[in-house]
């Protein structure tokens, strides 16, 4: 029986005639003696017509234009098809976007650095750190600062870009931040535009004249020294100080604490300054060593206390 | 009855499948309209006998030229187009098999367990009307035995004696090697005949 089982295994290569002259000679043979195996013969004959007899399905009367409706609804479809045709095979594709991502990141780092305006602005962070040093350390350059923010104020009131009010912002700081600041030295070195920078200044610099005086440079060089005046009426006295000041050729301001003020005079005039204060009242300390001052002009704050 | 072979080339005067993928390539759509006519019969005699009903047949046959017309730029022409239509029809049927073995698991009723729209048949106008009969009976019951082997059985049958493709097409239709093509369509034909054999008599 293993002998019909083979020859049966041989059966549909036989009907395909695939079988070599001795193996089809063999089963031609067996078949002869084997009814089994011709009935086996046979059901496959009638299987494999049955298959090759199975009739063609009709195509749906919507087929193509289900098709073409399905393609013509595709909007991004052409899109697709061209960046299948660009970047397929993957073998491409990869490479390609690696390098275009290179190229992105290479031209965003040039453009950064070629771009001043764009090495800056980061700086809004670094400026407000600058102006909380400088409270501490200037009560002037405090009152400078008011005087911008009420008139960066009024310019904010004005229709303007974010954009430009940031540039206005950023290039108001070396106008209050010290002589010869350090930052803004290191700024121009690292935009590479020294000059441009200089420029820029300058037009602040001139447009702020307009405001108020420039203010002294010793004034940028360091805080000054405070005394303390004790007075019976603080509001006489600082009307008194404010003619004397101007008497001397000096400048005075008043800073936002009501009893402090700001003065600068000439620096030959400085002993003068405390002698007219002493007769005011008690002056604390009743001397002080005027603080060097290379521009010729002393700056002191004074606190008039009742 | 299906024709029995698939023709790269085309009669005298008509453009060649790879004439035409050229001009769609080149922007010509109308020219896959032209392939679609010319090929829509076979892939969804095809996909109808592998899915086992209408609906879901019209359906998967769409997406298959869908597949096709963006898979085209990809196309070797060292390949007959429509045997790599065939493979494209292939795999996708796969997919929709696959997916409908996870439906039936998960207990939803799969479409195309039964054909409740059955395909209308092209039948021998000469016939008589019991022959007809006898006919369309033998008809639904191979389609449906078709329905019960496995889809590789399946798909080698259909393509093998149903669209009488020659086993190196369907080679590279399956993507499988020669000899895998004769040893499986021998097993096909074996399985098939003992689903029947109730049916054609011993």
């Amino acid at each position: 029986m293993m002998r019909c089982e083979e020859i049966q295994e041989q059966l549909s290569p036989y009907l395909e005639d695939e079988l070599a002259a001795g193996a089809r000679r063999g089963v031609e043979d067996h078949l002869r003696q084997c009814g089994r195996c011709q009935n086996e013969l046979g059901l496959l004959r009638r299987t494999v017509t049955a298959l090759r007899s199975l009739e063609e399905a009709e195509v749906p009367r919507r087929l193509v234009a289900g098709v073409k409706a399905r393609l013509a609804s595709r909007e991004t479809f052409d899109w697709r098809r061209l960046a299948s045709w660009l970047f397929v095979p993957l073998h491409v594709k990869l490479p390609l976007q690696a390098a275009a991502l290179l190229l992105v990141s290479l031209g965003a780092v040039y453009l950064f650095r070629s771009v001043p305006e764009l090495a800056r602005a980061p700086a809004p962070p670094s400026v407000a750190t600058e102006y909380a040093t400088r409270d501490r350390e200037s009560p002037r350059a405090a009152v400078k600062r008011s005087d911008l923010d009420e008139r960066a104020g009024a310019r904010e009131s004005a229709p303007e870009s974010v954009g430009r009010k940031l540039e206005d912002r950023l290039a108001s700081v070396p106008r209050e931040r010290p002589a010869e600041g350090v930052v803004g030295q290191e700024r121009m070195q690292a935009g590479g535009e020294k000059q441009r920078e200089a420029q820029e200044q300058k037009s602040v610099g001139d447009s702020a004249g307009r405001f108020r005086p420039e203010p002294p440079a010793a004034a940028k060089a360091a805080p000054p020294p405070e005394l303390v005046l004790r007075t019976g009426d603080p509001a006489r006295a600082t009307e008194r100080i404010a003619e004397m000041v101007s008497a001397i050729g000096g400048q005075f301001a008043p800073t936002p604490e009501p009893q402090r003020l700001v003065l600068t005079v000439p620096a030959e005039a400085y002993p003068k300054l405390l002698e007219r204060l002493r007769e005011l009242g008690e002056l604390k300390p009743p001397t002080a060593e005027p603080p060097d001052s290379p521009q010729g002009s002393v700056t002191v704050s004074v606190r008039l206390v009742p | 009855m299906v024709a029995r072979s698939s023709h790269a080339v085309a009669p005298e005067g008509r453009d060649t499948d790879h004439d035409l993928v050229d001009r769609v390539l080149a922007g010509d759509r109308e020219a896959f309209t032209a392939i679609l006519e010319r090929h829509q019969r076979r892939i969804f005699n095809f996909v109808y006998r592998m899915v086992g009903d209408r609906t879901t047949a019209e359906d998967v046959t769409q997406e298959v030229f869908l597949k096709a017309y963006e898979a085209l730029p990809r196309f070797r022409k060292a390949a007959a187009f429509s045997t790599w239509l065939f493979r494209i029809a292939h795999n996708h049927c796969l997919n929709v098999l696959k997916e409908r073995r996870r439906e039936v698991v998960m207990g939803r009723p799969a479409d195309g367990s039964a054909d409740a729209n059955p395909v209308p048949q092209i039948v021998d106008p000469s016939a008589s009307a019991e022959e007809v009969l006898e006919q369309r009976e033998l008809q639904a019951l191979v389609h449906d035995k078709l329905n019960e082997l496995t889809p590789d059985y399946r798909a080698i049958l259909v393509l093998r004696d149903v669209q009488g493709l020659s086993y190196e097409e369907i080679a590279a239709a399956l993507e499988i090697e020669l000899g895998t093509v004769r040893s499986r369509l021998h097993r096909a034909r074996g399985e098939l005949k003992e689903k029947l054999r109730s049916y054609l008599g011993s």
